[in-house]
């Protein structure tokens, strides 16, 4: 494990030729929504900087955020990053096990300390002392708390890691908690979703790995570029809502007419994610396409708020998520015309966003 | 403002006014607060565009006039067109009353909107940001050559 070893080096070693590879940065810059050239600095950026070290902890957790991630899009965008990322720790898909496994972590921890990248699936119980999750024979709670003191930033996969889901249901009898209220020191990048769509994951972690930096990320600390917008916002059926045209009942006409599904419980009103631009296994479908309605699965304890087949009764349940739009329409009748000019600009921007795309100035320069 | 602006704008209000009233009638969706309005509507390089205020959305619509080359495709299908103010990508729709027309969402659900007044200005807003250059425009720099143009021989500007 050199240290000196630039991410191109890695690649080429792994027997990706240079056309792949070449390949590989502009389908990089495409997916995060930058002009063409940045292919030309994404190769420069992967050919010059040492690699960035990448270990990925699993805690409670169904892996699901792993399946997800092996199966991205373009086969080479998986290996290429998979390249750099099980090189050091996935106890998923590393080689090693049991002693020398838990040492990389030492290792890493101890080599590149405060400039590893920490890829957390999964969460920690609290409770019994952390008991509920033991990895190596001591609790996870303590081996992500040591990994976390040296790394330069965490990235929380999935809605466990980000909010804790099903396993932090009611009544959580493992107090099973999110990474960021464990981790309270680090930046902390999630990336909810459940799993998060494998095009979303390589995109965070190329964009982190290539430019050094994280994404932009909005009050919930979710990457601006892929959950800036509802499911709700991009949806093919959205015609359907506006013009108050609804499934009532599985495979009634309307159901086989493609209507909006808000009536059979669709969440897509009150979730932010990138189902309905980017897409599933490959781009071809998402759940609304194929006839189910959103379950929400990437909001903040989505398993706690209902039947997936009832839509929310009263209106206060839709549109109070704590975003900018909200934020900045909830205090305009006191504070009036300088709010609705806030509230309209975060709304310009939502929608001239395109999925995968970001807003950050000074990628521009 | 020309007959035909006004013509579009009476015939989106009365087609939102009755999809209120029979469809969308008693939907906790609804904000109680707010009805169905249309906002600056107006002729942009000949197509009808304004916004849509109603109890459950607020959105950007077009709609094409008779020599657009905006040609929105089947119900659901996305089409991109460029504003000053930036790109937008809108989704085909079709109503009885006004035909084929497209719309871009800017707010849904509106539960956060206190009253009428708040909805309209903010709609105004929004389109004014749409209709007018950026403050500072950053230079796009060597747009890529596509494939498609490429072999169209439609290279450069």
């Amino acid at each position: 494990m050199a240290t000196t070893e630039t991410f191109y080096e890695v690649m080429r070693r792994q027997g990706i030729t240079r056309r792949s590879f070449l390949k590989f940065c502009s389908l990089t810059a495409t997916a995060l929504g930058l002009e063409p050239v940045f292919a030309s600095r994404i190769a420069q950026a992967m050919e010059t900087k040492p690699r960035t070290p990448v270990l990925w902890l699993h805690g409670l957790e169904c892996t699901c955020c792993s399946e997800s991630f092996i199966r991205s899009a373009h086969p080479l965008v998986s290996d290429v990053v998979l390249s750099m990322i099980s090189l050091d720790y996935d106890d998923t898909i590393m080689v090693s096990a049991g002693h020398q496994a838990e040492a990389i972590l030492e290792d890493v921890r101890t080599k590149y300390k405060g400039n590893y990248i920490l890829a957390v699936e999964g969460n920690p119980p609290l409770n019994q002392d952390g008991m509920s999750c033991i990895i190596g024979g001591r609790p996870f709670v303590e081996q992500l708390k040591e990994v976390a003191a040296d790394c330069k930033a965490v990235i929380s996969w999935g809605s466990c890691a980000s909010w804790g889901c099903v396993q932090a249901a009611h009544p959580n009898p493992t107090q099973a908690t999110p990474v960021h209220k464990v981790i309270t020191d680090k930046p902390i990048i999630k990336v909810p979703g459940c799993p998060p769509i494998a095009e979303v994951m390589t995109g965070v972690i190329t964009y982190m790995l290539t430019f050094d930096r994280i994404p932009e990320l909005d009050r919930q600390g979710r990457p601006k570029m892929f959950y800036g917008q509802r499911i709700h916002d991009k949806c093919y059926r959205r015609p359907h809502f506006d013009a108050g045209q609804f499934v009532e009942d599985w495979d009634d006409e309307g159901a086989r007419k493609g209507y909006c599904l808000y009536k059979m419980g669709c969440k897509g009103p009150t979730t932010y994610n990138a189902c309905s631009t980017v897409r599933w296994n490959n781009g071809v479908s998402f759940p609304i396409q194929s006839g189910h309605g959103c379950i929400g699965c990437s909001e903040d304890g989505f398993w706690d708020k209902g039947s997936f087949y009832h839509h929310v009764t009263n209106t206060h349940g839709f549109g109070i998520e704590a975003n900018a739009d909200k934020v900045g329409i909830a205090a305009a009748g006191t504070v009036g015309a300088a709010i609705t000019a806030h509230a309209a600009a975060s709304a310009i921007q939502r929608i001239k966003q395109r999925s995968g795309e970001h807003h950050e100035e000074n990628d521009k320069a | 403002m020309s007959v035909w602006v006004e013509d579009l704008s009476g015939r989106l209000t009365v087609a939102f006014h009755r999809i209120h009233e029979t469809r969308m009638r008693g939907l906790p969706i609804l904000n109680p607060a707010l009805s169905v309005q249309v906002v600056g509507a107006r002729a942009h390089a000949g197509d009808w565009l304004g916004v849509l205020v109603t109890p459950w959305c607020m959105n950007l619509v077009l709609i094409p006039g008779t020599d657009s080359e905006v040609r929105p495709g089947p119900q659901g299908s996305k089409l991109e067109i460029d504003l000053p103010g930036g790109r937008c990508e809108l989704i085909a729709s079709e109503e009885a009353g006004i035909g084929r027309f497209a719309a871009c969402s800017i707010f849904s659900p509106m539960g956060g909107f206190p009253d009428q007044a708040t909805a309209v200005a903010t709609a105004e807003a929004v389109l004014d940001g749409l209709l007018s250059e950026p403050a500072h425009s950053w230079p796009t720099s060597a747009a890529g050559i596509s494939r498609r143009d490429l072999l169209r021989g439609r290279l450069g500007s």
